[in-house]
């Protein structure tokens, strides 16, 4: 995965606009989206998928691994020191955002 | 001696759209690449027609500044090899045109009979509506899968007030739309010397063709990914098929 926000072109359901729109995502799960016009926000709790999803991309990285790597040996493998660094930090920051949204979503059902 | 000629059969080509026309700035991300349950909006389009066997050329028409990510995307989520790249213009007709041209030289040699041309923007495409259209286009000459609108209604010309119902039999276009190769491609050449730009594929060839054209009854999850809450919904559609293509 590139990155977990991403700029995008939606149309909002709120202000109508074809607009530039936040997208925030954990893993494979898109968490919260935001409308840079109104300010227009959906958020989702993904708690129980995020767990269950980050237990499936464990378990299925060996294959994926496999099939880069017989694709591009060389430069599969100079990029592993860094990719392997980087993947605790990347999983703190997804859940982070998760929880956050979670928090969110249950405050405004209490409200 | 005796020379026998052993004639190819012809196959279908597959074409998907990733132009992104509703890309406003240089800086946003073209929503085909956009994540969707593991994959590139993108790639679960691909996927879908490689299922099909008859599809013996798909060809994925992007935009230059895209590169970088097309290669990414066949390079990380595409298992067919020979995807072919084709560089599309900035509206939707040129972006066809350009896929056709590319496919010209087999069309005229008779190795390409049917073209369906597919916007990626419809990620949840099934590889059994593919077929559909493939097999109704073949049989007909041009298919476009379509769902009937029941809740629709007309409104005055102003804008101000409810008419009645709409009339029956519409029916909300989706893609792929298939024809036969050579009359499409001569549709486009022929919109192209006008400078005609129609809104699909179909109305290109309503305006220069007279290629007969069936409805075939297409799908509630192949809509077009527009806004936010789509996203949601097709991650949840996906997620409810093992994020397999269905
Ligand atoms: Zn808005």
């Amino acid at each position: 995965m590139v990155g977990a926000v991403e700029q995008v072109t939606l149309t909002c359901q709120r202000c109508g606009a074809d607009s530039t729109h936040e997208l925030a995502y954990a893993g494979r799960l898109l968490v919260t989206s935001t409308c840079t016009e109104c300010g227009h926000t959906i958020e989702r709790d993904v708690r129980d998928r995020y767990v269950a999803d980050l237990r499936h991309r464990v378990a299925s990285k060996p294959r994926r691994m496999l099939r880069r790597f017989r694709r591009h040996p060389v430069s599969y493998a100079c990029s592993l020191p860094r990719a392997v660094a980087s993947k605790p930090l990347d999983v703190l920051s997804e859940l982070r955002l998760v929880l956050r949204a979670a928090s969110d979503v249950q405050r405004k059902d209490t409200e | 001696m005796i020379t026998r000629v052993v004639r190819q059969r012809p196959v279908a080509a597959g074409v998907v759209l990733a132009g992104g026309s509703g890309t406003r700035v240089g800086s946003e991300l073209n929503k085909v690449y956009l994540p969707l349950a593991g994959r590139r909006l993108v790639s679960w389009s691909i996927e879908a027609f490689d299922r099909v066997p008859e599809i013996g050329v798909l060809v994925l028409v992007t935009r230059p500044q895209d590169g970088e990510l097309v290669d990414w995307v066949l390079d990380r989520e595409i298992t067919r090899r020979n995807v072919e790249v084709v560089h599309g213009g900035d509206a939707r007709q040129t972006s066809e045109l350009a896929a056709l041209r590319h496919l010209a030289g087999r069309i005229d040699a008779g190795l390409i009979d049917t073209v369906l041309i597919h916007d990626a923007a419809r990620p949840l495409i099934s590889p059994g509506l593919v077929g559909g259209v493939l097999h109704a286009a073949r049989e007909h000459g041009g298919a476009i899968p379509g769902l009937p609108t029941e809740d629709l209604a007309t409104v005055s010309a102003d804008g101000s007030r409810l008419t009645g119902a709409a009339p029956g039999n519409l029916v909300s276009v989706q893609t792929p739309q298939g024809f036969y190769a050579e009359p499409l491609l001569a549709a486009y050449e022929q919109a192209a010397r006008l400078e005609f730009s129609g809104t699909d594929t179909a109305s290109c060839m309503e305006q220069f063709s007279d290629t007969p054209v069936r409805w075939v009854h297409g799908e509630q999850r192949n809509f077009k990914i527009t806004y936010p809450h789509d996203l949601v919904l097709a991650e949840h559609i996906l997620a409810s098929s093992d994020y397999q293509v269905q």
